[in-house]
Order: C-alpha cells, then sequence, then structure tokens
C-alpha cells in the first residue's frame, strides 16, 4: 500500500497522478479490474431445470416446489428492485458528483491596506493589520504570509492575492515609517510609490445550512497531509473497491470488545458518501445504501477524485453559525495561514480533527487535541509518510493556534448587513449564497477594532457602580469616509460579533440636538441670520389647533436671556433654537431635512426643531454626510467590487452624489459647529484630540438616547448610546456617546479640519448687524457674498482709541 | 456750400423715399446685430476636434456694401479632447500618479469599468484632489454617465486652485450640461472658463 509502503508522492498536475498511482488513483502496483456483478446462481439454476424439460408437462413438486417457485419469483424481484435500486443510486450518485458538488458563499473582505510614501501609518496599526491578515513575525521573512519588524523597518512577504481588479503575485515589501507616516517604500528591491496588502476576510454570505469551505485541488494539498489522512483515517484506501471488510472487521471486534459502538469501520469513500448524500441516521438500511453507493463511486471515479472531494467536503469545525468543511478553510480558521504553509504538527492536528471536530477542537480542548495530534504523528512515521527527525521536531512542539479575535476568526455581522443590502440591487440572492463571489468591502479593520474597543470600553465605564444598568445599555455607530461616504466602520450592538437586531441600520430613535444643525443651516441660508445674531433664549409656549400645548425646556432647565445665534448652536439651548426655527418657518426646515437626503416622513411640528424626529444612526451619517463633503450628498457605500470565483471583474463601484447644498453655506455651518467642540457641548473633545474638530451633542427627552456626530478632515462619525426598552438613562450625549467617539477617532488617528479660508471675517453688533471696518463689535466668519458692502466704516482703530482715552480723561477731570 | 448741403439733404430724402439709401446713413440704433446662437449639440467627445470660432465667423453676412460697426460675436471656448490628451499627465504624489498610469492603460483599452476603479482608489488616497475628480468626472461623461459626470466636476472645481485646471474643469462640465439640455448653464460655465484662461479661447 503506498501510504504505508514508504513516503507519498505529491501529485504534478493530474490529481489522478497522487501518490504515484495510475490515473485512476490507484497503486501501480495494484491494477484495477473490472468488478464483476453479484451472480445469482440459485435463480438461473432454476430456471434452467424447470425450463429444460421439453415437450413434458412439469411435475407437480407438492408444496415444497411450490414454495420454491414463489422463493425463485421473489428472489428475481428482489434481483430487479435491486438492479433499480442501484441504478437509482447511481444516477444519483454521478448527477451531484459530477455536477456542481458544493455551493460556495461569497467571500466578503474589507479594504486592503495601502502602503505609500507619506501615508499615515503607526506602528500598532500595521502590526494589527499584518496579524489580523494572518501573517507571522519569522526572522528574514522567508516566505509569504511572514514579516518581520527591526525597529522602524518592516519587511512583509506579501502574499500573492487576486484583487477586483486584478491579481497581484507575492512581493516582498519593504517600508519605513518616521513620525507616523510610510517614509520609503520598496517592492522586491526597488522604490516604489504604492503597494497594498491583501485584504482580510470579513465574513461569507451563506446559505441556510452556513456550510463555508475553500476549494483546493489535489495537487494543491501536502502530500503529507494527504499521507496522514490516509494513514489514519483509511489505510487500504488504494486497495479497497469503496468498502473494506477488514475495516468492518476490526471496527466489529473493537465494538463488541467495549460492548458499544466505539469505532467505525467506514472508508474514506463510505465517509464521503455518507458527508454527500446520505444522513447522520445509524442503521443496517443507511449502511447498506451507503456501502452500495461507495462501491458505485469507485467503479465511476478515480481514488484522486475521491480523495479531492473528500479533502472539501470533510466537515472539521465551527465557528459560530459557520460550519468550517475542508482542510483549506480549517487550515485557515486554525492556524491563521494556508495549507501550503502548515508544519507538519498542524497538519497532524487538522487529521485528528476527522474523528471529532467538536471533540478535537485544538481552541477548546488542547490537550485531547494534542494527543490526538501526536497519535496521528505515530502513525506517519511508522507508514513512512515522515520521518524520525520529522517526528521528533512536530512531537515536541506545543499545539499552538491561531487568536480567536483575529479578523479571519470572527465576522462582522452588521456590516455584512449592509454589504448584502447594497448587494441586492445588482445580484440575486442566490448567487451570493451559492457562486462562491468575491465581495470587496470598504470596512476599515483598524477602525471598526478602535470603534469595537471604544464602545466595549465606555459601556463599561458608564455601568460601572450601577447595577440597575447592567447590560442595560446598548450601542450603535456608524463611521463614514466623509469624502466618499465609504462606511468605514459599523456597529450594531455591544456585542459586535451578534447576528441579532441591527441598531446601526434599524434602530430609529429620537435624535434630538442631531437635528439642530439643519435648522441652523435652514437660518443660515435663509439670508435673514448670521452666527452674531441675537436670539431669544427666554420660556417659550407654541399652541397649535388641534395639538396639545408645546412648551419645551432646556437641558438645564434655565433660561440663557438674549445670545448670539453661534452660542445658541454651541450650548445647544433649545428654547432659542426653537423661536429661530420657527422664524425660519417650519416647512423650510423640513425642506432642508429633505436636501440632506431624509426621506423619511417628516412632520412640520415644532418639536421637530428639537429633534423628534427618528432615524438610525445609519439615517443620521447619511444626514451628516452633506454637513461633512461641502454640501456634497454621496450615498453611503459598503462595495467597492466583486469578482467571480476566478477573479473576473463583476462590478467595481466608484463614489458618486450631488451638490445638494451650497458649499459656502456648509462652510459657514461648519464654523457653529466647531465652536461646538471649541467651547460648548462636546468641548471635552479638545481635552484628548487636536482641534479644530466639528460635531454636535444630542440627547433625546428624559434622556432615552444619547447622541454624537462628529468629523475630522477625513472621517465622520456617528454614536448612540441608549436602552433597547427604550428607559431613561443618567447621562446625555456628551456623557455617554461622545467618549466612545474620541476614543475611536484618538485610536483610529484624527486629522483635524482645515481652516476654512473663503470664509471673510466681519465685525457684527450685538443686533447681529454688520458693521464697517474700524468698528467695535464681534467678529464672525461670512462667506464673501453675504458681506455687506454698503455696512459703514467706523472711525479708525487708533481714532477709537484716541476717543477711549479722550473718555477716560473727561472721566478723570 | 448750403447749397450743397440742402441739395445733398434733398437727395437723400428722396432715396428714403424710394428705399435706396445706404445702410451706412441709417442711425446707429437700427443695426441689428445679434448674438451668434451656439451651434446645435455636439457629437460625441472622441470626435470633438471643430472649433466655435470658426462657426461664429460665418455668421457676418458677406454681401454688405459698407461694414457696419458690429458688436463683437461673443466667442465661447469649447471642450476639446486635447485638452486630456492622457489620464496620466501632469505632475502628481508617486502614488497617485502610479494609479493614474494604470487608469490611462485601462482606457486605452476602453474598459472604462477598471479605468474608474483606478481612478477611484486614487481618489480614496487623495479624496480632494481637483485633477483626479476632473479624470473621473471625464471617465463618466465618456460613458455617457452626464448627471454623475458634472456632479463630480462640481466638486473638483471646488477644489481646484490653479485657474487652469479649473477652466478645463469647467468646459468639461459644460459640456455635461450640454448633454443633459442645460445649454444657459453650459454657456454660463464656458463664460467663467474663458474668464480663468483666456488661452483656452486660442485655437
Amino acid at each position: 500500500m503506498a501510504a504505508a509502503s514508504g513516503k507519498p508522492r505529491k501529485p504534478k498536475s493530474d490529481p489522478d497522478a497522487a501518490w504515484g498511482n495510475n490515473p485512476d488513483g490507484r497503486p501501480a502496483s495494484t491494477p484495477r479490474s473490472t468488478p464483476k456483478p453479484p451472480a445469482k446462481k440459485t435463480g438461473t439454476g432454476r430456471k434452467r431445470s424447470s425450463g429444460g424439460g421439453g415437450s413434458k408437462p412439469p411435475r407437480s413438486l407438492g408444496w415444497f416446489g411450490s414454495l420454491l417457485m414463489w422463493m425463485i419469483r421473489l428472489g428475481i424481484l428482489g434481483a430487479v428492485i435491486l438492479a433499480a435500486s442501484l441504478v437509482y443510486l447511481d444516477s444519483q450518485m454521478r448527477e451531484q458528483f459530477e455536477g456542481r458538488k458544493w455551493t460556495l458563499p461569497a467571500r466578503v473582505y474589507a479594504r486592503p491596506l495601502q502602503l505609500y510614501p507619506g501615508q499615515l501609518l503607526s506602528s500598532e496599526q500595521l502590526g494589527a493589520e499584518l496579524q489580523w491578515t494572518d501573517y507571522h513575525p519569522v526572522g528574514g521573512s522567508p516566505r509569504p504570509g511572514t514579516f518581520e519588524r527591526v525597529g522602524d523597518r518592516w519587511t512583509i512577504y506579501r502574499r500573492d492575492f487576486v484583487f477586483w481588479d486584478g491579481p497581484e503575485p507575492a512581493h516582498r515589501v519593504e517600508l519605513t515609517l518616521n513620525g507616523g507616516r510610510v517614509d520609503r517604500l520598496w517592492v522586491d528591491g526597488a522604490d516604489q510609490a504604492l503597494v497594498r496588502l491583501e485584504p482580510q476576510y470579513i465574513g461569507g454570505i451563506f446559505p441556510a445550512h452556513n456550510e463555508d469551505r475553500e476549494l483546493v485541488k489535489l495537487d494543491q494539498v501536502p502530500s503529507e497531509l494527504l499521507g496522514a489522512l490516509v494513514v489514519t483515517e483509511d489505510k487500504d484506501f488504494f486497495n479497497h473497491w469503496g468498502i473494506s471488510l477488514r475495516g468492518i472487521a476490526r471496527a466489529m471486534m473493537a465494538n463488541v470488545e467495549a460492548g458499544s459502538f466505539v469505532q467505525g469501520g467506514s472508508t474514506l469513500t463510505q465517509q464521503l458518501v455518507k458527508n454527500f448524500y446520505l444522513s447522520e441516521e445509524r442503521s443496517l438500511a443507511r449502511k447498506g445504501r451507503e456501502a452500495m453507493m461507495a462501491i458505485l463511486m469507485e467503479l465511476h471515479y478515480s481514488k484522486g477524485d475521491i480523495l479531492q472531494s473528500y479533502i472539501n467536503e470533510v466537515y472539521l469545525g465551527q465557528s459560530g453559525r459557520r460550519a468550517i468543511h475542508g482542510f483549506a478553510l480549517a487550515s485557515r480558521f486554525y492556524f491563521g495561514k494556508p495549507m501550503s504553509e502548515l508544519d507538519v504538527g498542524e497538519m497532524a492536528t487538522l487529521v485528528g480533527l476527522v474523528k471529532g471536530a467538536s471533540y478535537y477542537n485544538p481552541k477548546k480542548h488542547p490537550q485531547r487535541a494534542q494527543e490526538r495530534r501526536d497519535l496521528v504523528l505515530t502513525l506517519m512515521r511508522d507508514n513512512g509518510v515522515i520521518t524520525e527527525d520529522q517526528y521528533q521536531q512536530a512531537i515536541k512542539r506545543p499545539l499552538t493556534t491561531s487568536d480567536s479575535k483575529r479578523a479571519g476568526q470572527r465576522e462582522y455581522p452588521a456590516f455584512l448587513e449592509l454589504v448584502k443590502a447594497q448587494l441586492k440591487e445588482d445580484y440575486k440572492q442566490e448567487d451570493l449564497e451559492n457562486e462562491g463571489l468575491n465581495i470587496f468591502t470598504t470596512l476599515d479593520p483598524w477602525i471598526q477594532n478602535s470603534l469595537e474597543a471604544a464602545a466595549t470600553a465606555q459601556l463599561a465605564a458608564l455601568e460601572k457602580g450601577r447595577a440597575n444598568l447592567t447590560d442595560q445599555l446598548e450601542t450603535a455607530a456608524v463611521i463614514t469616509s466623509i469624502d466618499g461616504g465609504e462606511v468605514r466602520a459599523l456597529l450594531g450592538s455591544r456585542r459586535p460579533g451578534y447576528f441579532g437586531f441591527n441598531r446601526a441600520v434599524n434602530a430609529r430613535r429620537p435624535i434630538g440636538s442631531l437635528a439642530k444643525p439643519v435648522v441652523y443651516l435652514a437660518a443660515l441660508e435663509s439670508g435673514r441670520f448670521n452666527w452674531g445674531s441675537p436670539l431669544d433664549d427666554s420660556p417659550l409656549r407654541v399652541e397649535m389647533p388641534g395639538a396639545p400645548v408645546w412648551t419645551p425646556q432646556n437641558y438645564d432647565r434655565k433660561s440663557h436671556g438674549v445670545v448670539p445665534m453661534v452660542d445658541a448652536l454651541a450650548g445647544s439651548y433649545n428654547l432659542s433654537t426653537a423661536r429661530m426655527g420657527l422664524r425660519v418657518g417650519l416647512d423650510n426646515v423640513v425642506a432642508e431635512f429633505r436636501s440632506l437626503g431624509v426621506t423619511e416622513d417628516i412632520k412640520p411640528y415644532p418639536s421637530l426643531l428639537l429633534g423628534s424626529l427618528e432615524l438610525s444612526p445609519l439615517q443620521v451619517a447619511a444626514m451628516y454626510q452633506p454637513l461633512a463633503a461641502q454640501g456634497f450628498r454621496m450615498p453611503m457605500r459598503t462595495v467597492e467590487g466583486v469578482t467571480t470565483q476566478q477573479g473576473q471583474t463583476l462590478s467595481s463601484y466608484a463614489a458618486s452624489g450631488e451638490q445638494v447644498v451650497d458649499p459656502m453655506n456648509v462652510a459657514w455651518l461648519r464654523y457653529g459647529l466647531e465652536q461646538v467642540v471649541e467651547r460648548g457641548t462636546a468641548r471635552k473633545l479638545l481635552t484628548r484630540l487636536p482641534g479644530p474638530l466639528a460635531g454636535k451633542t444630542g440627547t433625546s427627552d428624559d434622556q432615552r438616547d444619547a447622541w454624537f456626530a462628529g468629523f475630522d478632515n477625513r472621517h465622520l462619525g456617528v454614536i448612540w448610546v441608549g436602552r433597547d426598552d427604550n428607559q431613561t438613562m443618567p447621562f446625555a450625549g456628551a456623557g455617554a456617546a461622545l467618549p466612545i467617539w474620541m476614543d475611536t477617532f484618538a485610536k483610529a488617528g484624527v486629522d483635524p479640519l482645515p481652516p476654512q479660508a473663503q470664509m471673510v471675517q466681519v465685525v457684527v453688533d450685538a443686533q447681529g448687524n454688520q458693521l464697517g471696518e474700524g468698528c467695535i463689535g464681534t467678529l464672525y466668519p461670512f462667506p464673501p457674498e453675504r458681506v455687506d458692502g454698503n455696512a459703514q466704516p467706523c472711525r479708525t482703530t487708533q481714532d477709537t482709541e484716541s476717543g477711549l482715552l479722550e473718555w477716560l480723561m473727561r472721566q478723570v477731570e | 456750400m448750403n447749397r450743397l448741403t440742402v441739395t445733398g439733404a434733398m437727395l437723400a430724402l428722396a432715396l428714403l423715399v424710394t428705399g435706396c439709401a445706404p445702410a451706412a446713413v441709417r442711425t446707429s440704433s437700427d443695426s441689428m446685430v445679434t448674438r451668434p446662437s451656439l451651434p446645435s449639440p455636439k457629437p460625441p467627445l472622441a470626435n470633438d476636434s471643430y472649433s466655435r470660432v470658426d462657426n461664429t465667423a460665418q455668421a457676418v453676412p458677406a454681401t454688405v456694401v459698407e461694414p457696419v460697426q458690429l458688436e463683437a460675436p461673443e466667442v465661447l471656448p469649447e471642450w476639446n479632447d486635447a485638452l486630456l490628451v492622457s489620464l496620466d499627465q501632469g505632475n502628481h504624489h508617486p502614488a497617485i500618479q502610479s494609479l493614474l498610469q494604470k487608469a490611462e492603460q485601462s482606457r486605452q483599452q476602453q474598459n472604462w469599468s477598471a479605468t474608474l476603479t483606478w481612478l477611484d482608489q486614487a481618489r480614496q488616497i487623495q479624496p480632494r484632489n481637483a485633477d483626479v475628480l476632473y479624470r473621473q468626472g471625464w471617465v463618466l461623461a465618456q460613458t455617457e454617465r452626464y448627471s454623475e459626470a458634472e456632479q463630480l466636476l462640481q466638486r473638483a472645481r471646488m477644489f481646484s486652485t490653479d485657474n487652469s485646471l479649473t477652466a478645463r474643469i469647467l468646459l468639461l462640465r459644460s459640456d455635461c450640461l450640454q448633454h443633459l439640455g442645460r445649454d444657459s448653464e453650459a454657456d454660463s460655465v464656458r463664460r467663467e472658463a474663458a474668464r480663468l484662461d483666456p488661452s483656452l479661447l486660442i485655437g
């Protein structure tokens, strides 16, 4: 037997030539002959004897004869039924085996990490992204999938990968980091402008059975792994015809000795048949069908075909809802590397899983898994699959698996839901579930990771010491790139890996003061207000026919008198904002919401001005996107491109959008949002982050929802914190949501907003009137077209100063 | 002199009555100076190389006996493909340059989808690079996605700090506007382009 007598040879190109066998996969020394059909001697013998008497009438045989005749008839009938069953089973088996054996779920990837000189990139981020993409630190980075760091110099042996815009070969990438940026970059020793790492796998779009696998051909499987599989599971694989009588006898003896079912006598072929066509039912009938189909399979297909199918089919573990099938995917799942990078011990561990993927799970039961690994290693050595030296090296190594928290080990259900929603416009669900498509998305794992860490820490801090709040708080968040609308991170729950209610997309909650920037934008656009316009913050009572009297209050339950408009926004004053909004007109405010892309039903009630509108965090992000992007509204985008399993591009997507608000007015509004951070309700941000930044806190009635929406020069983030039961919380937006934003941006990197050079500084008096040159008042920014050219200049500053001096002198006298 | 003047006046009156007065005698307020109308929407960009100047030159009637003082016809620049010979022209950040080269290769193969993909990668590296947005707008226009192109070019114009580039962005945008049937806006944008870069009017 090839596997037992020596180390198997790896097949070259023809999988059927595996193990140095004939094209049918058998060793050269065991030529295959056509199996003989089962003989039916009894039936044919009786026929011959009964029908061979010439014209002489048959002699009566009595009751015994009748019984015999009936038995013959039944035998013939049974043979016909058996033949029909065989034909049926044969056709069934061939149909599936020769057609597409498996449905392949779409594989979803994060964005690739682009590397170029000048790029913002910390050592921490690069190290983390390499780890998440299953790179291993090895001195000299000798093979794809390894890296080495010496100070600020990194050498990364990037794997080959088929991106959505084409395949790229493996490269040795070297780079230096300096001051948090990429300083220089070399690829294969030559200066290079741009290179990208392959993206992380972040999940799949699975059919109902949730099977996931990565298909490989036999010649891609290490020969040691094949050898380990055969010597462990089916030593006679290359000699039997689908069933092994020796194996069955061995199993029966073991079971009799144990007094229970402890060992199966199934060959690899039978196991494959069972996995492919039959249930887990333990019955003789099922076993019979399994044996027949195994024989039929061996009749039709080569050993190489069968082995290749087995390698791809076998169940090897579970990751949440995802069933891990095949050695290729199991290799990535347990060890974070492709099969070609496995060492002998890791191969043995995977083969050990065949007996019981859950029982021998190396992540959950490392001791059991190691014992099983060692047994497989021993079999490999004893059967010549590995040498004694290899065995000694492997057996001494501890069993280590990859980190369960790394990206390839988990999924991002909230983000995936959004991906599916976008793809639904162009693809059928069954294609996504079955065709093995590759989906390249916009998810930035570094930002996602930062967001998850910040949310987890912040919710724990909020609940600390408040027993009634323990595990009651929930959160949802969206982070997008402001110039492209790409969704970079999405949190649908405080448990990021949870496949449940996606609050970021589906939870519609009152947005509170996050509505105010829209009201202020409408006011600025109206031409009747500027940031210096005085607003009355005294108590307000609005009566409307058929509706209860509306009496809003400030968060601190106080009135602030007459305040400049910018103070009203910075301090998030409700009374002054409501008065201003009513002057602007509710219809105009509704129109502003519409222009910012809100498609929900918006009732023109006064409470709209203070955020009674209910939106999801994703909808809020879409609404704020034009405010961060100079009035340019872009659809939220999660997908960059889609390729077939073979890498052929099916779709690629690029940013698009439309100018929905005058950029000057948006720039004007940004001043107010910067003041919120500079000296208003979000001033806490600048205790940790460099400004300017723009943002707005929000808290709904009775503190049921805490919000923060803010942006730097690159990203917009919207954070919500609340309770699923809609109960009140002892927090406002600044206390609950803002810290998550702050921690996320502190870790992911913040890029302060650039100055708005197009704005003109104008002196404004206490009534909000623009004053001319030399006048005393407060400076506020204005768009150039809003500057009043007729404003009368006052005396020069020098005159003013001398006038003041004269006045002081007179007072002294 | 007086007699001559009277005679001349009578002759002129007679000629006027008979309708034979030369045009030069008419008062200046009578002169019918009209702005030549814009030509009909131009053919696809790939074949666009004609000049508006030639067309407007023919608007002056050739049969006038004595030249009248016509108001100068408004000559507006027009988008033509010579303004963007290749997607990788110009000086850019090396990473952007590398992506623009790939985009240009895809463009030469008429693979517009791939071209857009490369350009979008460049945009993600420098999201406010007017040069990149301009090229994205151009590709969208090539694929007759004029509305998207026009919007993207508005954004490109916002970030452009170079008059020459801004003028080209405006011309391309005007071309999109014209395809969208927004002719008066297109004219207005062309005027702005001409003001920013008068050299566009030459040739």
